[in-house]
């Protein structure tokens, strides 16, 4: 391109500078969003992966009955790993446990974050969250279960990336729950310690391990690495942060691609003179092209860099946060090319190929047209003509005639404000839908204070709590298998409390699946399925008799004594007891012991950071909605300014003006914001079932109508905010322009 | 003074809907290296049609349009760039200059896509314009920004100067300066120059003035004593 157009593009785009701007602003958000998202989740997994691969992550870990003899030769017959773990939960102080865990050689092998490895019996390393609730720094010493410890440093495991007391859980609680290393022999000597086995496979042996294991002892546990959301939960929050990387900045380009095209085309329109004058003076149609395409291209190139670096320096913390939030060592960070690539050419590709089209069909028109300032449209529009707007007062006339003539503009305004509605609600969904799932479904759902799991079967009739048995399990898909967990309970258990769809409260004589699960399998009410048991393999038909209006982990409940039953455990036999109060249960008999007033408490601490997640989130849908709106308000007032200035020299006012031109988008903007609810809920619905497929867990979209209310005065603040931003621009047409237009 | 331009049965219609309009009726002239022909005709009657068909930016339906013995009608798009690249300078009635580029850029703006242009400084003191090489078009009055709008016709050695009424914007004072500066670039470049006016007084300065009416020519007659712009009575 000449230097000369060069310095005009440069100049144009001084002059409109705000309109462009807030183009570029967007493209930048998108960029940048872009970038540190996916390469920050690109990192994350690398680093996941690369610490389950060096650390070795189980396959599974489980419990037996009896303790298992040789596992040497085990690991020999079944081409296998096999470490024995043990653990033990230790009081630090009033509702805060920390699990000591041994340190393992060559299944779950820890990896420091700070700090150095354990010499000594007296060294510990704990879990970064855990030191940071209870502000524990290396040299500290602590006192647990009589026994001192020096604390050495900070580390990872793997198969507590997710710090969860209990693997079905799903919100941790750092400040009532951690995990520490210590070495092997330290917990050998420290009383209640419950053991378990860690296993990684080689072969696709399992069944026949498992069925071994069953020969001669018994398997009261079974926990496949999928069903632990201490394993699981990140991978499932990494895909969030890559799809939400993925897709949120393609809709902010998209609407971007828009607005630039919107801009040119009313660039060309208005330089159309000017097109046919190059064209006259000898200009070749591929230069005037070359040129308008050059406002796309740097727009989109400049706005990529700028986007990129600030990803680049975005993706750091964003890493760092979400690798402090699970117990993750980052080991290395890298730029990742592919993406940075993408993130640099993504808008150059999305606004070329069309800005092309939009440029070479403004030229299609000949030059000596152009030169006369385009073709004068004189056809009234068939959805003008459709409404008799003759019969109607001037100023509903005046205002449906603009409607009706610039539905395009109208349109895209709605759609503007339903993408930044949707970016708004996004944020409270998000916050509305884990409130649900943890305040209402949950304290609705458990009526209990303390868990006690025991490490065997437990045949006497309990003096307290109602007795329970969970069995881990899984129903053959077409997708594979799906895991849940089978509960026995008695049949006027209250601890759990479930009611149907319709808010009817169920009895536990019946089997009765949870919503999530049901939805995942798409069980009716009647269905008959097959479970089979992950402890014995053994599988069993399952009529469902109800569905129950819950959405935590993947349930079936049914009356203990068919569970029993069904499992050949003997009658009332019972693994678990609920209880409000605590209960004198002698310690060795137990495997664990949970409170569910710390998952609340977890929730608590979760939903803060993500109160100011969403205020971001506001802000930056506020800031998208306002440059949409003012982008095209100015157009408007810039493409009407003959007639607006027509309009003052008649004697005008310009509220008048204002309220005839520009008021009746307010309708507009409303009904983008209400056209955005419904189609938020189906997205975000859809975008949460597939970050949660992978995890034990269904989250239920919910909104309240609260924050539905907030969002529409944001968004109607935006909107009032890009009038005020627009008076001046209203104010400065002038009335030469219709005096001089009729005298030429 | 040999022909420059000679054409031959040009028919130019306008299709509008369903209604059609006979812009030009067998157009047939000849025009001389180095004369200023004055094109004359009300409103309607064809003289921007054919001096747009004859600066290679409209086609014409029949007939042909020999400049230096190359008929432009048979020309394709790119060709006929090349033709105005080479043969051709627009002065338009409103000017058609870039508003965000200055006096300089605008004069730059053509000379960039010539081979030899003339020397931009030399050219805009030529015209009147010493001084105001930096100011935007929005600085000057009308009279020098069509100053400017000659200036970027010329840069580029046209053999034609096409003037699409290029004092209809101007008062009689200033439109005699510009005639007159039009009369110079004659003098000085032998550049062959049509005006389109329909302002009979500036038939007085023509070498040839040729009268349009409903797209036919009406008089095409020889002026066999020129005066001097400054002289024409308005």
């Amino acid at each position: 391109m000449v230097v000369t157009l060069w310095k005009k593009l440069f100049r144009t785009i001084k002059e409109k500078k705000a309109q462009y701007l807030a183009a570029w602003v967007l493209i930048v958000i998108s960029s940048a969003l872009f970038y540190s998202f996916t390469a920050a989740g690109t990192n994350l997994v690398d680093n996941l992966d690369t610490f389950y691969q060096t650390n070795h992550v189980e396959d599974a870990n489980f419990v037996v009955q009896d303790p298992l003899k040789k596992t040497d030769k085990l690991e020999e017959q079944f081409d296998l790993q096999l470490e024995r773990r043990l653990s033990v939960d230790v009081p630090m102080k009033e509702d805060t446990i920390v699990r000591l865990l041994n340190e393992t050689h060559s299944i779950d092998t820890y990896s420091v974050i700070e700090g150095r490895k354990l010499q000594s019996d007296q060294d510990i390393l704990i879990d970064q969250g855990f030191a940071k609730a209870h502000d524990i720094s290396i040299g500290d010493q602590l006192d647990l279960s009589g026994e001192q410890f020096v604390v050495k440093g900070t580390m990872a495991i793997p198969d507590y990336i997710y710090p969860l007391r209990i693997t079905s859980g799903f919100l941790k609680n750092p400040s009532a729950f951690g995990v520490a290393i210590v070495q092997g022999d330290v917990l050998k000597n420290m009383p209640n310690t419950h053991s378990y086995y860690s296993v990684r496979f080689n072969q696709d042996n399992k069944e026949t391990f498992k069925h071994l294991l069953n020969e001669n002892n018994h398997v009261l546990q079974w926990i496949g690495k999928q069903d632990n959301n201490r394993i699981t939960f990140i991978q499932g929050d990494i895909a969030a942060v890559k799809k939400m990387g993925e897709s949120l900045p393609i809709g902010i380009l998209l609407i971007t691609l828009v607005i630039i095209l919107i801009l040119l085309w009313r660039l060309m329109k208005k330089e159309y003179v000017q097109i046919g004058t190059l064209y006259a003076i000898g200009y070749k149609k591929s230069e005037i092209v070359r040129h308008y395409l050059t406002y796309a291209a740097l727009l989109a190139l400049s706005g990529s860099i700028v986007g990129t670096l600030l990803g680049w320096l975005l993706m750091h913390p964003l890493i760092s946060v979400f690798s402090a939030y699970y117990n993750l060592p980052v080991l290395t960070t890298n730029p990742h090319a592919g993406y940075l690539l993408i993130s640099l050419l993504l808008p150059l590709v999305f606004f070329v190929p069309l800005t092309y089209i939009l440029v070479r069909r403004v030229l299609r028109i000949p030059p000596v047209i152009l030169m006369k300032g385009g073709r004068i449209k004189t056809k009234v529009n068939k959805v003008e003509r459709i409404f008799k707007l003759r019969n109607l007062k001037f100023a509903k006339k005046f205002i449906l005639r603009d409607i009706f003539r610039n539905l395009p503009r109208i349109g895209f305004l709605s759609i503007g404000v339903m993408f930044a509605t949707l970016l708004l609600l996004m944020g409270f969904i998000t916050k509305d839908s884990m409130t649900y799932l943890v305040h209402d479904n949950f304290t609705e759902v458990y009526h209990y204070k303390y868990e006690y799991t025991f490490n065997q079967l437990q045949t006497e009739p309990p003096q307290s709590g109602q007795p329970a048995s969970s069995i881990p399990s899984a129903i053959e898909t077409k997708e594979g298998d799906q895991s849940l967990v089978l509960t026995g309970l008695e049949p006027d258990n209250s601890a759990i409390q479930l009611k149907d769809m319709d808010g009817n409260r169920l009895k536990f004589d019946s089997v009765i699946i949870n919503k999530s699960l049901a939805d995942k399998l798409d069980i009716a009410e009647g269905d008959k399925i097959e479970v089979t048991s992950q402890l014995s393999n053994k599988t069993f038909p399952i009529r469902i008799d109800h569905i129950a209006n819950s959405y935590l982990g993947d349930m079936i409940y049914m009356p203990l004594e068919q569970l029993n039953q069904l499992n050949d455990y003997p009658k009332d036999s019972y693994m678990a007891l609920y209880s409000d109060k605590e209960l004198a249960i002698p310690k060795e008999k137990l495997a664990s012991k949970s409170l569910t007033d710390n998952m609340v408490t977890g929730f608590e601490q979760i939903i803060q950071p993500l109160n100011y997640g969403i205020i971001a989130i506001a802000l930056v849908a506020a800031i998208i909605a306002v440059i949409i709106i003012y982008i095209l308000i100015s157009l408007l007032i810039e493409e009407n300014s003959y007639k607006i200035s027509l309009m003052k020299v008649i004697g005008y006012n310009e509220r008048t003006i204002q309220k005839l031109m520009i008021g009746y988008n307010v309708w507009f903007v409303i009904l983008g914001f209400f056209i955005a609810i419904p189609i938020t809920l189906v997205s975000i619905s859809a975008f949460l079932n597939s970050i949660t497929a992978e995890m034990n867990i269904t989250i239920p979209v919910k909104i309240d109508w609260v924050n539905i209310a907030i969002s529409f005065f944001v968004i109607l603040a935006a909107y009032y905010v890009t009038l005020l931003l627009n008076k001046r621009l209203l104010k400065k047409v002038s009335m030469h322009e219709a005096i001089n237009k009729s005298t030429e | 003074m040999g022909k420059l331009l000679g054409i031959e049965g040009v028919n130019k219609t306008y299709q509008s809907g369903l209604s059609s309009f006979q812009a030009l009726t067998d157009i047939k002239l000849d025009i001389n290296r180095g004369e200023i022909v004055v094109i004359l005709g009300p409103s309607g009657s064809g003289k921007s049609t054919l001096i747009n068909a004859i600066g290679g930016i409209d086609r014409v339906d029949s007939g042909t349009i020999h400049v230096d013995s190359e008929d432009i009608v048979s020309l394709n798009d790119n060709q006929l760039v090349h033709y105005r690249r080479e043969k051709v300078g627009f002065v338009f009635q409103m000017y058609n200059l870039i508003p965000n580029l200055t006096v300089y850029e605008n004069i730059e703006l053509a000379a960039n896509i010539s081979k030899s242009p003339l020397t931009i400084d030399e050219l805009i003191d030529a015209v009147g314009l010493t001084g105001m090489a930096n100011r935007f078009p929005r600085e000057l009055s009308g009279g020098q920004q069509q100053r400017v709008s000659i200036a970027r016709a010329i840069v580029r050695k046209p053999e034609l100067l096409l003037c699409d009424e290029p004092t209809g914007a101007l008062d009689s004072k200033i439109s005699k300066e510009i005639l007159k500066l039009i009369q110079q670039i004659n003098d000085k470049y032998n550049t062959t120059v049509l005006i389109i006016t329909h302002n009979e007084a500036i038939s007085a300065m023509a070498d040839r003035v040729i009268a349009l009416k409903d797209g036919k020519i009406e008089s095409n007659t020889i002026n066999k004593q020129p005066i001097e712009p400054e002289g024409i009575e308005w």
